[in-house]
C-alpha cells in the first residue's frame, strides 16, 4: 500500500510535466492550426540554454529558470510563427505543408543545438531545491507539489482563456474558420501568436522540469517529449481536460507498473517493454482505437508538396541528368579500398530515402516511420546472413520489412495527413522500443556479406558495385510506378480520390500497394546499410535520428524526386566525412524545410521553378471586395 | 429495360431521415432526371445509387444485379459512371491523361504488371476511345492542358469525358450545368442526347428545370426526403404537388 502510495507521488511528477507537454501541443494546435512536431526540440534547445546559463555562466536560477521560461520561449515561439508560418497561412498552404514545416523546425532546432553544445551528455540543474517532506512512512518530494501546482495553474489560466471570453470566442473562430475570422475582423494574427507563445512556453517549462532526471542529449530529452504525443491524441486534439487528466494518469500507470512482476515467458518481455515504453504503447493504441482526431481543416494528402507539375523531361536532359549521376555514384570504385569503404553507405541511404519519395511523393501518404522498416530489413538481413545466401538473406529482409509495412497500410488506408503521419510515427517507434531495443532480439547479432551465386562479397569494390545494382533496380521499380497505367493511377488516387474511385480505383489496394512497395524498399535499404556498417546499430534506425530528419530531407530534395533522395543520401555522407558528425547535414536541411513556405514542391523543383520562363499560377482568393479591403488594411 | 434501379432507398443521418423509401429506375438509352428543392435529399440519394454512401435500408440494383454492398469504384468497374457537384478531376494531368485514367482504371489488373512495366493487351483500344470522346465533347485542343488550369466548366466536360471514356452503362451526373454558360449549356444538352441514343442510360441531378423539362425521359421529384411524384416531364411539371414544392418557388 505505502509503495503503491510512493509510486503515485513519483508517477504524478512525471505524469503533470507529460500533462504540461500535451496540452502545450494541444493549444498551440487548436489557435494555429499547426501539431507542433519541433516541440520537443524546442523543450530540449531551452533546456541548454538553462543548462548553459546556470552552469557555464553562473547565472543564479531565481533569474535563469524565468528567463527561459517567460522571456525566451514565448519570444521564439511569436519569431517562429512570423518568420516560418504566417508566410505558410499567407500562402494558403496545407496542413500537410505547415506539419512538414515542423519537421523542418525539429531538424533545424536540433541540429543548432548540437551545434552549439554538442552531442556528450549534460547534468541539467534542476529549478527548484528538493526538500523532502515525511508524513507518516510516506516521503513526499517538494519537487511533485510544485509540478502539480503548476500544471493545475497552467489549466486554469488556459480554461479561462479559451473559455466564454472575447479572446476565447477569437480562439475557436481562428480555429474553425480562418478565412471567416479574418472577414468578420478577429486579429488572427494575435491570436496565432499566442497559441505559439503559450505551446513553446509550455514546452520550456517541460524541458526545464524533464532534464534533470535524465542526461541532457540533443535527441534523449526530444524523444522523451515526443512520447507525450499520446497525450494529444488521447484528448483528440481537442480537450484539454482529457489532456491533463490522461498525462496524470498515464505517469501514475507508468510508474505502478513497475509494481508488477511476471515470470512467464514472454509475458516478461512484453511487460518489461510495457514498463518503459507505456506512452509509446499509448500513443500507438489510442492512434488504433480512437476514433479519428479532431482535425482542424482539411487533412488532406500530401500532394501539395509533392511536385504541382506532371513533368515531361526531355530524353536528352534526362539522359545527361541519369549519365552524371552513374558517373559520379560508380566514381568510388576507382577509389582504394578505404576511402570506397566511406562511399559505401550512399547507395544504401538512398534507397531507403527513394522508399521515402515512393510513399510521400508518389502515394500522397506522409511516412514518419520509414527507419522502422529499413531496420526490420537490417536485423533479419543480419539474422539471416549468417547462415543464407546474400539474395535469400535480403529477400527475409525485405519481407520482414514488407510485412509490417503491410500491417501500417491498412490504417493508412482511412488516414490522412497529421493522422497518418502519427501514425506512423507511432509505429517507427514502438518497432525501434520492442524490436531494434530488445536485447533478447538484437544482442550479439553479427552481420556478414554472403555471397551471391557463388561471388564473394567481401571485397569493399565488388560490394559496392553490387549496391549499385540493388538501388539502379530500385530506381527503374520507381520508373514504372511514374509511367503508364499504373502512375497515372497513382497521381490520381494523389490528385483526387473521389475521382479516382469514382473512375474505378480501388483505393484502398493502390494504398496498400504503395506501402508494401515503400517498405520493402527501405527493408532493402536496411539490408545494404546493415552490410555496410557490418553490424546492427539500433542507433541507426533511431524513430527520430534517423526516420524524421530522412523524411523532412526528402522532402526538401522534392518529395516526388527519386534524384533529389539519391542527392540527399550524397549529402548526408559526405557532410559526415566533411565533419566527422552525423549530425552536420541537420542544419542545412533544417534551414531548407523552413524555407519550403517559399519553395513549394522542394529545392530541386525551386530552382527549376525558377529558370523556368512561363509565370507561375496565381492563387486568386475568393474573397469579397470588403474582404479584400480588410486584407489590405492589415 | 431499366439498367439501374433503386428499391426503397433509405438513408438516414443519426436520427434525421435524408432520403426515406424511395424507388428509382433509369432506362438504357434514356435520360432521367432527379428535380427537387434544396435539402430534398438528391445528393443522398445519388450518394446511395453510387456507392458514396452505404443505405440504411433498400437495393440498387445494377443491370439485373445486387450491387447494394459494393464501394464506389466496384459499381464504377462494373459500368456505373459519375460525376461530382464539386469537380473532381486530376490536378496534375493533362486532359487527356484523365480521360486515359477513366479508361484505363475500369480495367482491374495486378499491380505488379505495372511495376515490371509490362502493357495491358487490353488497352489497345484506350487511345482511340479517349480521341473519340476528346472530338464528342470537343476538348481536342485542351488536350495537353493541364487540368487545374481550366475553368470550372471546361472541368465539368472533362470529368463528362472521363467518365465517358470508361464505357458506363449508365451515366450519373451531380448538377452537371452548374457554373456553365449558356453555350455550354446548350453543348452540354446535345452530349447527353448523343450518349442516350448510343444506348447509355443517363441520370441527372439538376437545378437547372429548364435543362431537365427539355432533355429528361422521365422526371422523379423529392421533398423531403420522399418520392413526391414522377412521369413524363409534362406530367411532373402539371403535378400540383410538385409546383407547390417546387416549381413555384424557383420558377427559373
Amino acid at each position: 500500500m505505502l509503495l503503491t502510495l510512493q509510486l503515485a507521488l513519483a508517477g504524478l511528477a512525471f505524469g503533470s510535466v507529460a500533462a504540461l507537454s500535451g496540452i502545450g501541443l494541444v493549444v498551440t494546435y487548436r489557435a494555429t492550426g499547426v501539431f507542433n512536431l519541433a516541440h520537443g526540440a524546442v523543450a530540449t534547445f531551452i533546456a541548454y540554454v538553462h543548462w548553459e546559463l546556470v552552469a557555464r555562466q553562473g547565472v543564479p536560477e531565481v533569474v535563469a529558470a524565468p528567463l527561459c521560461v517567460l522571456v525566451l520561449a514565448p519570444v521564439l515561439g511569436v519569431l517562429g510563427y512570423r518568420a516560418v508560418f504566417r508566410p505558410l497561412q499567407q500562402r494558403d498552404a496545407t496542413p500537410a505543408e505547415a506539419l512538414v514545416t515542423t519537421l523542418g523546425l525539429f531538424v533545424l532546432v536540433v541540429g543548432l543545438t548540437t551545434v552549439l553544445w554538442g552531442n556528450s551528455a549534460k547534468r541539467a540543474p534542476s529549478v527548484f531545491a528538493t526538500a523532502r517532506w515525511d508524513v507518516g512512512d510516506l516521503t513526499i518530494r517538494s519537487d511533485t507539489v510544485v509540478q502539480l501546482g503548476v500544471v493545475g495553474l497552467v489549466a486554469i489560466v488556459l480554461a479561462v482563456l479559451t473559455g466564454p471570453t472575447r479572446l476565447g470566442a477569437d480562439v475557436r473562430a481562428v480555429v474553425d474558420r480562418r478565412e471567416l475570422a479574418l472577414l468578420s475582423g478577429v486579429d488572427v494574427d494575435r491570436v496565432n501568436e499566442l497559441g505559439w507563445a503559450i505551446g513553446t512556453t509550455l514546452s520550456a517549462i517541460t524541458g526545464l522540469l524533464l532534464a534533470p532526471g535524465l542526461s541532457l542529449t540533443p535527441y534523449g530529452l526530444t524523444l522523451v517529449v515526443l512520447e507525450t504525443f499520446a497525450i494529444p491524441v488521447l484528448a483528440r486534439l481537442s480537450s484539454l481536460g482529457v489532456a491533463t487528466v490522461a498525462g496524470l494518469a498515464l505517469g501514475v500507470a507508468q510508474a505502478e507498473l513497475s509494481q508488477v512482476h511476471v515470470t512467464a515467458e514472454p509475458f516478461a518481455t512484453a511487460l518489461q517493454g510495457l514498463q518503459s515504453n507505456l506512452l509509446v504503447v499509448a500513443l500507438l493504441g489510442g492512434l488504433l482505437l480512437l476514433p479519428s482526431l479532431r482535425e482542424v481543416g482539411d487533412a488532406g494528402t500530401a500532394r501539395s508538396f509533392s511536385s504541382r507539375h506532371v513533368r515531361r523531361t526531355s530524353l536528352r536532359r534526362s539522359a545527361l541528368l541519369y549519365g552524371t549521376a552513374v558517373v559520379l555514384l560508380a566514381s568510388p570504385l576507382t577509389y582504394p579500398a578505404e576511402q570506397l569503404r566511406q562511399a559505401q553507405a550512399v547507395p544504401g541511404l538512398a534507397v531507403v530515402l527513394v522508399s521515402i519519395v515512393v510513399l510521400t511523393g508518389y502515394g500522397g501518404r506522409i511516412s514518419l516511420g520509414q527507419a522502422g522498416f529499413a531496420g526490420l530489413g537490417a536485423l533479419f538481413f543480419a539474422k539471416l546472413s549468417t547462415g543464407a545466401p546474400e539474395l535469400i538473406a535480403l529477400v527475409g529482409g525485405m519481407l520482414a520489412a514488407g510485412a509490417i509495412g503491410v500491417l501500417t497500410g491498412y490504417p493508412a488506408i482511412r488516414r490522412r495527413g497529421l493522422f497518418l503521419a502519427l501514425t506512423t510515427f507511432a509505429v517507427g517507434v514502438t518497432v525501434s522500443r520492442f524490436v531494434f531495443e530488445s536485447p533478447s532480439l538484437t544482442a550479439g547479432v553479427d552481420v556478414n556479406r554472403p555471397s551471391l551465386f557463388g561471388l564473394s562479397l567481401a571485397g569493399d569494390h565488388t560490394f559496392y558495385a553490387f549496391e549499385l545494382v540493388c538501388l539502379v533496380v530500385a530506381l527503374l521499380v520507381v520508373r514504372n510506378l511514374r509511367s503508364g497505367p499504373l502512375g497515372r493511377a497513382l497521381v490520381a488516387a494523389r490528385d483526387s480520390e473521389d475521382g479516382a474511385r469514382a473512375s474505378g480505383l480501388d483505393i484502398g489496394r493502390l494504398t496498400l500497394f504503395t506501402f508494401t512497395i515503400s517498405s520493402v524498399m527501405a527493408g532493402l535499404g536496411g539490408a545494404l546499410l546493415a552490410q555496410t556498417a557490418l553490424a546492427f546499430e539500433s542507433r541507426a534506425f533511431d524513430p527520430v535520428s534517423s526516420s524524421l530528419v530522412w523524411f523532412t530531407a526528402v522532402v526538401v530534395f522534392g518529395a516526388d524526386s527519386a534524384a533529389g533522395a539519391v542527392l540527399a543520401s550524397g549529402l548526408f555522407v559526405a557532410m559526415e566525412l566533411l565533419t566527422g558528425t552525423s549530425d552536420a547535414a541537420l542544419l542545412p536541411i533544417g534551414l531548407l524545410a523552413v524555407l519550403l513556405g517559399r519553395f513549394p514542391g522542394g529545392v530541386l523543383n525551386g530552382l527549376v521553378a525558377l529558370r523556368r520562363t512561363a509565370p507561375a499560377p496565381v492563387v486568386v482568393r475568393q474573397l469579397s471586395p470588403t474582404g479584400k479591403a480588410l486584407v489590405a488594411r492589415r | 429495360m431499366s439498367v439501374l434501379e433503386g428499391r426503397g432507398i433509405t438513408k438516414r443521418f443519426g436520427g434525421r431521415v435524408a432520403v426515406e423509401d424511395v424507388s428509382i429506375s433509369v432506362d438504357a438509352g434514356a435520360v432521367a432526371a432527379v428535380i427537387g428543392p434544396n435539402g430534398a435529399g438528391k445528393t443522398t440519394l445519388f450518394s446511395c445509387l453510387t456507392g458514396a454512401s452505404s443505405l440504411d435500408a433498400g437495393a440498387v440494383v445494377f443491370d439485373g444485379a445486387d450491387v447494394t454492398s459494393l464501394g464506389a469504384d466496384a459499381r464504377a468497374r462494373l459500368g456505373l459512371g459519375r460525376t461530382f457537384q464539386r469537380v473532381s478531376v486530376f490536378g496534375s494531368m493533362t486532359v487527356a491523361d484523365n480521360l486515359l485514367v477513366g479508361a484505363e482504371a475500369t480495367r482491374r489488373t495486378p499491380l505488379w504488371r505495372g511495376l515490371l512495366g509490362r502493357t495491358d493487351p487490353r488497352a489497345a483500344g484506350d487511345a482511340s476511345r479517349v480521341e473519340r470522346v476528346l472530338a464528342l465533347l470537343d476538348l481536342e485542343e485542351l488536350r495537353d492542358v493541364e487540368a487545374r488550369t481550366l475553368s470550372t466548366g471546361r472541368l465539368r466536360l472533362v470529368e463528362l469525358g472521363r467518365a465517358l471514356c470508361g464505357e458506363p452503362r449508365v451515366l450519373l451526373l451531380d448538377e452537371p450545368a452548374s457554373g456553365l454558360s449558356d453555350a455550354e449549356t446548350e453543348g452540354l444538352r446535345a452530349v447527353l442526347r448523343a450518349v442516350a441514343a448510343d444506348g447509355v442510360g443517363v441520370l441527372l441531378v439538376e437545378h437547372d428545370v429548364r435543362l431537365v423539362l427539355d432533355v429528361a425521359d422521365h422526371v422523379y421529384a423529392l421533398a423531403q426526403g420522399r418520392l413526391l411524384s414522377s412521369g413524363t416531364p409534362d406530367e411532373v411539371a402539371a403535378d400540383p404537388a410538385v409546383r407547390r414544392a417546387y416549381l413555384d418557388r424557383a420558377p427559373s
